[in-house]
């Protein structure tokens, strides 16, 4: 449905994007007033671990991850799965819940180093392992290859799928895979994109590869 | 238009240009709807029919509500009041469903949302979403390939306005068809195709107690602020602020009705059981802990 | 999701002794082993499966893939699908076992999923997977609605009134052929059994999937020997060219000497209710010439049985056109 601002009232509602970034400009909607609500980057401001604080969950179990390089100590409910953890109980909001069953790839992370769909395992199963996810890659100042690789071949449009593609095509570079682009389409076949984007994606994994 | 080389140089059109939200949608910076956070916030799961067509005969909610970590489930009975949106011209107060959420017992697709589980964790508002006990009386569902008007009226209601249903007529279309001296008719079918966006339906709704403020994804990022504004003005005198920030994709109006009136909801009784709310939120910024809500769909 | 005491063990003792309070083993069961957890976790949201203990054996010993004395493969039961198809040996003694592996899943939920719980895999049956459905594997006695239903993806082979559901194992149907045995830890001892005889018909006990009682841990599976000069093909058919389950496949194990086949096994997928071995197709091949007639009457052979449901009946012609095919890939290619 096409929304056109003309045909409304002369003072249409201004967006206000929220950037976590420093140095990024953010359109307030109202001088003096920004909404208390953004996400602390681990690094930034407060550690994950102290995000956590959470509501008193019964019967919660004590687990710690290693999310980026950062001991986390958590209170969870067992069912929590890892994606959850990740987003909900850490704050880590890069990782993206898609489809919740293991059929999307929306939420792909590192668990020791290999990809996962972090939606089908239960974050207790992962207590002490190292968990790398999308934020631990790079940031927009120091970029890893392959996230400056999709921006550079513009392998997204909504951006939905793209932080587990990414972390799908950097696990793919430790992965015996042959060299031309229908064995990386094979590989990334358990990521989708609903914008399909998928030739820019693959054009972004096969510009690492050749540039490694 | 001219095509000096200045023009050339400045014009995008032709060079490839990285996009300005790049470099945070690959470093998972960028906030969709469900991104957006706050300490103590609620999760809300709805319980979705799982007949096509009929009405909700019993809904039991009782075990639901006992589970832990649960603050309410709501359902018709509870829900109090919700606004219709009154149609205006253009795309002027359009809400996706026009019958507002639990209106009534009738069942009219599958998925349809008959009750809102609220409480802490998404796991708790998940177990008791699929705690809530239900029972139908089913109907007939129309699963025709064809659907046919019973009557033949010359006004109709269209998603803007209703229409006059005959706009323009000129030449005689079956007069032509007739005497043409090649005819060809023929009836093309395409499947139904379902536009589905991978990032879940979702609402964020933040009340601090005089400013209610929504996350939600919409392509009609304008219409759909001021439908909500005009839906959550109804519920509070006009003097307090509703301010809405929304992006891109689907409209979810119900998430939407739902997050304010379990914002709201959970306010009351966060101010009940909590106490005043904490003047720290962990990033280090002091602020107070806005009570907020999410209310968390799944695909069509 | 219903909620669950997590429980890790020490060794396989304590896993076992634990498992051994179950209810059952089966569909329903009330304790369950958890390693990958791709198909548990995926079926718990959907609270078809409902367990209250959850034991994790992914600390357990169980990962290593080693030669046996006789020359076979001993692979651990949490040795993790990606590393078992790219093992060295595997690839180069049992192709059809690694090209079986990689025909499944994705790459993520193949280093997630274990050589057990691929044993183990569930149904992909709609009507399975959902609770406001009747359904005699869920609940027997309630029916089964794919019979008069949606069933496209279901079996044509093995099916009984009671149920058709089919059963989606890529791995199994490769492990058929290489006539694998599944070795497990009970409350009673260890005991061995032949991979044909693990997974059970529906029958009237849709909801019995395997032999496997209370306390049943799988810790490996062993392979014989591979047999010198065979040629192995896993040839998986389906809607997409990739990450989806089999409308047909085919895992063949030939050997061919003087243009006659001398030995043969075949598996089939996608279209029974267990993985699918076919001593038919074995028969009509073995003492004949290595010819496209003959795979084509050996996959007639394999066939014979099949009984068609109201949706699925185009996988009768193409599951020969499969087992055809990849008999002619072995043997030719």
């Amino acid at each position: 449905m096409l929304d056109n601002p003309q045909s409304g009232p002369s003072n249409p509602t201004r967006r206000a994007f929220h950037r976590t970034t420093e140095g990024t400009a953010a359109t307030a909607v109202e001088a003096g007033r920004e909404p208390p609500h953004r996400n602390s980057i681990p690094g930034q401001s407060a550690s994950p671990a102290e995000i956590a604080e959470g509501p008193n969950i019964e019967g919660a179990v004590p687990i710690t991850l290693r999310i980026n390089g950062k001991d986390c100590q958590l209170r969870i409910d067992p069912r929590t799965t890892l994606l959850d953890c990740i987003r909900e109980t850490v704050a880590l909001i890069g990782t993206k819940k898609g489809c919740d069953h293991g059929q999307c790839g929306a939420c792909t992370v590192h668990v020791n180093g290999r990809r996962v769909n972090s939606c089908l395992s239960l974050a207790l199963m992962h207590d002490g392992e190292e968990i790398t996810t999308i934020e631990g890659l790079g940031t927009p100042d120091a970029l890893h290859p392959m996230q400056a690789a999709f921006v550079a071949c513009d392998g997204y449009q909504c951006g939905y799928c793209t932080s587990g593609q990414i972390m799908s095509g950097v696990a793919l570079l430790k992965e015996p895979c042959g060299p031309d682009d229908e064995a990386v389409k094979e590989l990334m076949s358990g990521n989708i994109c609903r914008c399909g984007a998928y030739a820019n994606i693959v054009a972004a994994i096969q510009q690492v590869r050749k540039n490694t | 238009m001219p095509t000096t080389p200045e023009i050339l140089t400045l014009s995008p059109i032709g060079r490839s240009t990285p996009r300005v939200d790049g470099p945070l949608k690959v470093s998972g910076l960028a906030q969709y709807t469900s991104d957006f956070q706050v300490p103590g916030q609620l999760y809300a799961v709805p319980v979705e029919a799982t007949i096509a067509n009929g009405r909700v005969d019993k809904l039991d909610t009782a075990a639901a509500e006992k589970m832990p970590g649960v603050r309410a489930v709501f359902q018709r009975e509870n829900i109090g009041k919700i606004f219709r949106s009154v149609l205006g011209m253009g795309f002027e107060g359009i809400c996706d469903e026009r019958r507002p959420p639990f209106e009534d017992d009738v069942v009219r697709y599958y998925g349809q949302y008959i009750a809102l589980a609220v409480a802490d964790t998404f796991e708790a508002a998940k177990a008791a979403a699929d705690a809530v006990r239900v029972t139908y009386i089913k109907d007939k569902p129309n699963v025709e390939t064809e659907l046919k008007a019973d009557d033949d009226p010359e006004v109709v209601v269209t998603t803007f306005s209703p229409r006059e249903r005959l706009q323009t007529q000129r030449g005689d279309a079956e007069a032509a068809f007739a005497s043409a001296p090649v005819k060809i008719d023929q009836t093309y079918v395409t499947p139904a195709e379902t536009h589905n966006p991978i990032e879940l339906h979702a609402t964020t709704a933040i009340w601090d107690g005089s400013t209610l403020t929504l996350y939600e994804s919409s392509q009609g990022v304008f219409g759909r602020s001021r439908a909500n504004v005009r839906l959550a003005e109804r519920e509070r005198p006009r003097h307090h602020q509703v301010r809405w920030l929304g992006f891109r994709e689907q409209t979810v109006s119900m998430d939407a009705l739902f997050a304010r009136r379990r914002g709201r909801a959970a306010t009351r009784q966060a101010d009940q059981t909590r106490g005043q709310p904490k003047d720290d939120v962990p990033d280090g910024r002091s602020s107070p802990a806005y009570p907020a809500a999410r209310a968390v769909g799944r695909h069509s | 999701m219903h909620t669950f005491e997590f429980i890790r063990p020490a060794d396989s003792a304590a896993a076992v002794a634990t498992a051994a309070q179950a209810n059952t083993a089966q569909q329903g069961a009330d304790v369950r082993f958890v390693a990958g957890a791709t198909t548990l976790l995926d079926l718990m949201k959907l609270n078809v499966e409902t367990p209250a203990r959850l034991i994790d054996i992914n600390r357990l010993p169980l990962d290593k893939i080693e030669a046996t004395p006789d020359g076979g493969l001993k692979i651990g039961a949490t040795v993790r699908n990606s590393d078992l198809a790219h093992h060295v040996t595997v690839q180069r003694d049992y192709a059809v076992l690694s090209q079986a592996i990689l025909a499944g899943a994705s790459a993520q939920l193949r280093n997630m999923a274990t050589t057990a719980g691929n044993l183990l895999q569930r149904t992909r049956c709609m009507y399975f997977r959902d609770t406001a459905m009747p359904c005699n594997k869920r609940e027997p006695g309630t029916g089964c609605p794919a019979i008069t239903g949606s069933n496209r993806m279901l079996a044509v082979l093995g099916a009984s009134e009671h149920c058709i559901a089919t059963n989606p194992s890529d791995m199994c149907v490769a492990m058929t052929a290489l006539e694998a045995t599944i070795h497990v830890q009970g409350p009673k001892g260890t005991r061995a059994i032949p991979i044909g005889d693990f997974h059970l018909l529906p029958g009237s006990t849709p909801n019995r999937e395997t032999v496997l009682e209370p306390g049943d841990l799988i810790t490996h599976v062993t392979l014989p020997p591979p047999v010198a000069g065979s040629k192995q093909v896993y040839l998986k058919l389906r809607d997409r060219a990739s990450y989806e389950f089999a409308l047909a496949s085919a895992a063949v194990v030939i050997t061919v000497a003087g243009g006659k086949v001398t030995r043969a096994r075949i598996a089939l997928g996608g279209v029974g209710t267990k993985p699918w071995r076919s001593p038919e197709a074995e028969a009509a091949l073995v003492g004949h010439d290595a010819n496209e007639a003959n795979f084509r009457k050996a996959a007639e052979a394999a066939m014979r049985d099949a009984k068609p449901q109201s949706e699925n009946g185009f996988k009768i012609k193409l599951a020969k056109r499969c087992l055809a095919h990849a008999l002619q890939i072995a043997t030719k290619g």
